[in-house]
């Protein structure tokens, strides 16, 4: 399989497997949204390599690019649904994760950080980019 | 140092984004429009309590630095924050043209106005490092 391909198809597996865990009775949402980022970047991989480009290590330089790829005409994303996976996941992906620590000294636990609203508005986008990339990739 | 002093304080060490103007920085058209937008969605900054917005993009001699080395930069939010959540989407919606034109991500630091003014030491040197994108009480422009 080709590593665009490749990448398409770690985001498939990524994302049925979040779908997977919001099936339970209780889902653990930071996880379910953890692997929703993380198939997000993976399709944000797979355009990068169909450009021709390198995928960049760093996570806020693999979303720039592909902000910048996915407002090419050939692209057919929607832009501010782009923009705005992007702009959540760089400031919750960490939160999903570890405790975050307030300006205040007060402890966050990652389960604290979503709910099942907020869930289902990112398994929505997700999905999309996913169903819009998949006859291109 | 009390609230009243720590605001002037904050005043005295960012830069106003008008200052932009006086150097040769890519993106200075876009920190400019962005602040005006969120001059213009004031209201609901208001009832969230945002006092001031920074945005981290100068050097340590108060100079624009290159964003793309990064590809991100820190969007300091000050205020008495009731409900935090909602601040930062409201405020991430504001951003989404900003991004789309800049394609720099802003990363967002909500900072507690109370806990900032009684812990100003800790916080000098990056708000020294700031251009200050929306004042609460005193119009920029």
């Amino acid at each position: 399989m080709i590593e665009r391909r490749t990448y398409f198809s770690i985001a498939e597996r990524y994302l049925n497997s979040a779908n997977g865990e919001l099936q339970n009775p209780n889902p653990h949402l930071e996880v379910v949204a953890f692997k929703f980022y993380h198939s997000y970047e993976c399709l944000a991989s797979s355009l990068t390599l169909f450009f021709n480009r390198v995928v960049p290590i760093s996570h806020p330089k693999k979303l720039n690019t592909f902000l910048a790829l996915a407002k090419k005409a050939q692209s057919p994303l929607n832009i501010h649904n782009v923009a705005y996976l992007n702009m959540l996941f760089e400031n919750q992906r960490n939160k999903y994760l570890y405790p975050e620590v307030e300006s205040t000294g007060n402890i966050k636990a990652p389960q604290d950080q979503i709910d099942a609203i907020k869930i289902n508005n990112i398994k929505t986008k997700v999905e999309g980019v996913l169903r819009k990339l998949r006859p291109l990739i | 140092m009390n609230l009243e002093n720590a605001i002037e304080y904050i005043r005295h060490l960012s830069l106003s984004v008008t200052g932009l103007e006086q150097y040769n920085f890519n993106y200075k058209s876009d920190f400019i429009r962005l602040s005006e937008n969120i001059q213009s969605g004031k209201a609901d900054l208001i009832t969230n309590s945002v006092r001031f917005i920074l945005a981290d993009i100068l050097d340590k001699d108060g100079i624009p630095r290159n964003l793309n080395y990064a590809g991100y930069f820190e969007l300091i939010v000050i205020g008495d924050f009731e409900n935090r959540v909602r601040l930062v989407e409201e405020v991430a919606d504001s951003l989404t043209n900003f991004y789309i034109d800049s394609e720099i991500l802003p990363r967002i630091r909500p900072i507690n106005e109370e806990y900032l003014s009684a812990n100003m030491e800790k916080y000098e040197k990056l708000i020294k490092k700031t251009t200050r994108l929306y004042d609460r009480e005193e119009n920029i422009f």
